[in-house]
């Protein structure tokens, strides 16, 4: 084992992260446009650390999934599979179709991807589906900029869970339909997209082909499906050759 | 319990490939095929009305309130967005309507 190299790449990474929180600017801007996910993730978060606590989870295993697998949806989703005892085939099928959307996302980021250099590991990481939104809606950003926004929206995640786990029941308030916050930003996001394209095929295939497989395959399996019938339907929109404009 | 943190690794690994897929086939040529290309630039817009659809997943129309409760906000959430433009506006806007009308209402 090369201790060394583990050693400087850990350090080269705490150097980077020390960096982009030095920079005021990027910290700041990050920190804006984060905080709507920042309300989002830290009430979700508490909400999964509580049913974790209830299953008879400990707040090691709540805080390795926010670290370690960091998904929303499938994280939730992972409590009922630990619960009802199923196969780790079965576990491993299952987040690859829930998550299985995520495949994609890096197809739009590969220009900053490229930039990057051993900081791309986390950047991948940080990619949930709030992170890639805030990332869709202006492309121009920087990739320190696009560092901290994926940054802040985990640490948003993983102090829910600290808070869920520790103090979790003392919180006053009810706070019950507050991840609606995560269906007002996509739906923001999605009329920013909007307006921002003389384009809209691809919205509305996006829309459409999703809303026709969660009445066709029920939600267990709409999002492998929906992404077949997307990527097919926007396949064959290019061939039509009205997509050219996109080229 | 070992069960548990093998089925946490199990997830990390799945997940984590799932988001460095692309970049691993496609990342490391200096310039991709217009067919990626192309579906780089139309993606995000589809992806995003994959999100909106799937973030309503569970909403059951077919027992009260039937999903209306969900429609009203989302309608205030675009007609505010609409009106100021503001990300945070319209997200915790629609947020507290939403709030307000499960927990008083329903």
């Amino acid at each position: 084992m090369n201790f060394i190299v583990m050693d400087s790449l850990w350090q080269n990474y705490i150097k980077k992260i020390v960096e982009m929180s030095m920079n005021k600017e990027t910290f700041k801007k990050a920190l804006q446009l984060t905080s709507p996910v920042f309300f989002g993730y830290i009430f979700v978060a508490i909400a999964f650390a509580l049913l974790m606590k209830e299953k008879g989870m400990t707040i090691w295993h709540s805080l390795s999934m926010s670290i370690f697998v960091y998904a929303g949806a499938m994280q939730f989703a992972a409590i009922e599979l630990i619960v009802s005892g199923v196969s780790l085939i079965q576990v491993a099928f299952m987040t690859l179709l829930v998550n299985i959307r995520h495949i994609f996302y890096g197809l739009s980021l590969m220009k900053p991807y490229r930039e990057m250099k051993h900081e791309k590991v986390y950047f991948i990481h940080s990619l949930s589906d709030e992170t890639y939104s805030l990332l869709c809606m202006n492309k121009e950003y920087d990739t320190k900029l696009m560092l901290m926004i994926g940054l802040l929206n985990q640490s948003y995640w993983v102090s829910g869970t600290l808070i869920g786990s520790l103090i979790g029941e003392v919180i006053a308030f009810d706070t019950t339909g507050i991840d609606f916050a995560m269906n007002a930003l996509f739906l923001v996001v999605f009329i920013e997209q909007w307006q921002s394209s003389k384009e809209h095929v691809p919205a509305l295939v996006g829309l459409f082909s999703t809303l026709l497989c969660l009445v066709i395959f029920g939600k267990e399996n709409m999002v492998v499906m929906s992404m077949i019938l997307i990527l097919f339907s926007l396949f064959v929109y290019r061939r039509m050759n009205r997509g050219k404009c996109y080229e | 319990m070992n069960k548990v943190w093998l089925t946490i690794v199990i997830m990390a690994v799945v997940t984590y490939a799932t988001r460095s897929f692309a970049f691993v086939i496609w990342g490391n040529k200096q310039k991709s095929s217009s067919i990626i290309e192309y579906f780089g630039h139309v993606l995000p817009y589809s992806m995003m009305g994959l999100l909106v659809i799937y973030s309503f997943k569970n909403v059951s129309i077919n027992q009260s309130p039937f999903g209306l409760s969900e429609l009203f906000s989302s309608l205030v959430c675009v007609i505010l967005h609409l009106w100021k433009r503001n990300n945070l506006i319209s997200i915790f806007g629609s947020t507290l309507v939403y709030m307000f009308i499960i927990q008083v209402f329903l």
